[in-house]
C-alpha cells in the first residue's frame, strides 16, 4: 500500500473531523518550517510519529519511503558541506580539490562543519515533513476531504478539483506501472537492467501515455459530471454530515499548544544544535 | 505429442500476502501453433495468468516454462523476444509520435538493424491494415485503429507466441473480426496465439482449444468443441456456449446431431439435410 492511499481503520485519527485534520496539517507543516533547532525538530518528529501510532498506521510504509529519502538527505548534507556560503565556524580542513584559480567552482573541497549541520537540519526537516501529509491522506477518505474543504468555505467545484487531483496520484502511479509493463513487453530493458541515469531518462517516455490517458479520463469525467448536473447550482447538499466533537477540539488544542511550545523552545534554544 | 511451447506447472499466485490465491495450483500445457482461448468471468484469474506467463508477476509457487526454459529469473524484456503480450487498454501502450515509430519501438529495443525494422514495419502496416495511418499520431486514432496499432507493434517483434488480452473489448462488429483475423493470419504462419475473451462466438469460430477458469482454478480445458459440449459445467461460471451451439443441443434429437456444433455453417448443413428439396 502506498502512503498516498486511504488506509481503512477505525482509529481515533480516522474518526476525527477532517476540518481539524486539515488545519492541523497546515499548522504542523508551518511549524516544521519555522523550527531550526535540531532537538526541537526531533521533538516534532516524535510528535508526528505519535500521531502515526495513534492512527494505527503501518510504520513500515513510511519507513520504506524514508529509506529512499535518506539518499536525498545524504545528497543535501554533501551539498551543504561543500557549498555552505557562510561557513565561518570551525571548519574541517581539507585541501581544495579544485584549484582556487578555476572560475566559479575553484576552491571546492573544503568541508564546512556548519554546512554539515545545516544539511542535517534540512534533511531531518524533510523527513518530518514527508511524515505529516500521509497521516492525513491515509486516514481521510476523498469524500471527507472534499466535504471538509467545502465546510471550511471552499467552493465545492474547487474542492472537487482538489480531491480529484489527490485521487489522481495513486491512479497515475498504477497507470505508470502498466505503461512500464507494456514497454518491457516491447523489449525495453532499461527499467529492469538499466543504470540509474538511463532509468531516469526512460521515465520521460512515460509522459505521453500518462498525459494522454489523464486527459482522456478528465474529459470523460467532465462529461459524466455535467450529465449529472454538476455545477448547475451554486451550492449542493451532501449525504454525509460532519460533526465536530468535543474530543476533536480538545485534540486540536493540545496539538496546537505543543506546536506553540516547540516554537517557543526553538526561540529559547536558538542555533542549530 | 510434441513438447509444449508453454508449460505451467502447479503455479499459484496471490496479490496480497496471505490473501486469497488468484491462481491456484494451475497446470497447463500449450502446444506450438495452437490457437488457445482463455475464458472465465471477471476475476477468474485470466489476466493474472497472462501476467504470469509474461513474467510481469512471478509465481508464489510452481514453475513456468517457455520453450522448455524456466522463466523464473528471466527479465520481462528478454521473455518478450519469445512472447508478445497485448494488454487490455491500447492507450497505455502507445508511446511514439507516429504509427511507424510505434511499430519500430519494439524491434529497436531488440537491436534489430534499421533495414530489417523497415521491412518488418512495412509488412505489418500492410498486413494489419494500417498502412494509410503510418504517419498519424497513434493516440489520436479511433479505438479500433489504436487496437490494431498495438497488436501490430507486438507482431512486428515476431514473437513465437502472442497473447491478446481482451483484444475485441469495445470494438464494433467489423473491428472484432478484423482483429481476430489478424491473429488468425499470425497463427497460420505457425505462431501460437492465446486470446483472453468474453466472446464465446469468437472462441467457437477461431480457437482450437479453450481453458475455462473459475476462481483461480481450471474448470475445464480441451478443444473448443469439448468445452462447449459441457454446458452444465460451464453454467457454474455463468458461461453460455454460443447461441448456435445451444440451438443445436436443443434440436439434437430432431436433427440427429451427435456432436457439438460451433458455427452456423455446420448447423445449416444439418438443417438442410432434414428439409426435403423441392425437386425431390
Amino acid at each position: 500500500m502506498s502512503i498516498l492511499d486511504y488506509h481503512y481503520g477505525d482509529s481515533y485519527v480516522h474518526k476525527m473531523d477532517p476540518r481539524i485534520k486539515m488545519i492541523l496539517l497546515v499548522v504542523l507543516t508551518i511549524v516544521v518550517f519555522m523550527i531550526s533547532n535540531f532537538y526541537v525538530l526531533l521533538g516534532m518528529f516524535a510528535l508526528v510519529m505519535l500521531v502515526w501510532k495513534t492512527a494505527r498506521l503501518p510504520l513500515k510504509n513510511i519507513l520504506r519511503y524514508m529509506k529512499f529519502l535518506l539518499g536525498l538527505v545524504a545528497f543535501l548534507v554533501t551539498l551543504q558541506a561543500l557549498f555552505f556560503s557562510s561557513g565561518e565556524n570551525p571548519v574541517i580542513l581539507l585541501h581544495p580539490i579544485i584549484p582556487e584559480a578555476v572560475p566559479l567552482i575553484g576552491g571546492i573541497g573544503t568541508i564546512y562543519l556548519d554546512g554539515i549541520l545545516f544539511g542535517l537540519i534540512l534533511g531531518f526537516r524533510l523527513l518530518t515533513l514527508v511524515s505529516i501529509m500521509p497521516v492525513f491522506v491515509m486516514t481521510t477518505t476523498i469524500g471527507e476531504t472534499a466535504l471538509g474543504l467545502v465546510k471550511l468555505g471552499m467552493n465545492y467545484k474547487y474542492a472537487y478539483m482538489t480531491t480529484t487531483a489527490l485521487n489522481l496520484i495513486p491512479s497515475l502511479q498504477d497507470e505508470a506501472k502498466i505503461v512500464m509493463d507494456a514497454q518491457k513487453m516491447r523489449g525495453f530493458q532499461v527499467f529492469e537492467t538499466g543504470k540509474l541515469m538511463d532509468k531516469l531518462k526512460a521515465y520521460t517516455t512515460l509522459a505521453v501515455p500518462l498525459v494522454v490517458g489523464a486527459m482522456r479520463r478528465a474529459q470523460l469525467m467532465g462529461v459524466a459530471m455535467e450529465a449529472r448536473a454538476f455545477g448547475v447550482h451554486k451550492t449542493r447538499t451532501y449525504r454525509e454530515v460532519l460533526h465536530m466533537r468535543t474530543i476533536d477540539i480538545v485534540s486540536f488544542v493540545i496539538v496546537f499548544l505543543i506546536c506553540v511550545l516547540m516554537v517557543v523552545l526553538n526561540i529559547m534554544l536558538g542555533g542549530w544544535f | 505429442m510434441a513438447n509444449p511451447i508453454i508449460q505451467v506447472k502447479d503455479v499459484s499466485y496471490c496479490y496480497k500476502e496471505n490473501g486469497p490465491m488468484c491462481v491456484n495450483k494451475m497446470n497447463i500445457e500449450i502446444q506450438e501453433g495452437d490457437f488457445m482461448a482463455i475464458i472465465g468471468q471477471n476475476g477468474a484469474g485470466k489476466s493474472t495468468l497472462m501476467k504470469l506467463l509474461t513474467g510481469l508477476i512471478r509465481p508464489v509457487k510452481g514453475q513456468i516454462f517457455i520453450e522448455g526454459e524456466d522463466i523464473a529469473k528471466v527479465p520481462v524484456s528478454i521473455i518478450s523476444k519469445k512472447l508478445g503480450y497485448v494488454l487490455q487498454n491500447p492507450d497505455r501502450q502507445l508511446f511514439a509520435e507516429t504509427v511507424r515509430e510505434e511499430l519500430a519501438f519494439g524491434p529497436s529495443n531488440q537491436g534489430i538493424d534499421e533495414e530489417e525494422i523497415k521491412r518488418r514495419t512495412d509488412y505489418i502496416l500492410e498486413s494489419v491494415g494500417i498502412a494509410h495511418l503510418a504517419d498519424e499520431y497513434p493516440p489520436a486514432l479511433s479505438k479500433g485503429d489504436r487496437a490494431k496499432v498495438v497488436i501490430g507493434s507486438v507482431l512486428v517483434m515476431e514473437p513465437k507466441i502472442i497473447i491478446l488480452d481482451e483484444p475485441t473489448g469495445g470494438q464494433d462488429y467489423i473491428g472484432r473480426y478484423q482483429i481476430m483475423n489478424i491473429a488468425k493470419k499470425f497463427r497460420q504462419k505457425g505462431h501460437t496465439v492465446i486470446v483472453v475473451t468474453h466472446s464465446m462466438s469468437l472462441v467457437a469460430e477461431y480457437c482450437d482449444h479453450a481453458i475455462v477458469l473459475c476462481n483461480g482454478e481450471i474448470l475445464l480445458q480441451g478443444t473448443s468443441k469439448e468445452v462447449f459440449s459441457q454446458p452444465e459445467i460451464l453454467q457454474k461460471t455463468f458461461i453460455r456456449p454460443p447461441q448456435i451451439t445451444e440451438l443445436a443441443n436443443r434440436l439434437k434429437d430432431e436433427l440427429k446431431i451427435d456432436e457439438t456444433l460451433l458455427c452456423v455453417e455446420e448447423m445449416g448443413d444439418r438443417v438442410l439435410e432434414h428439409i426435403p428439396r423441392k425437386n425431390e
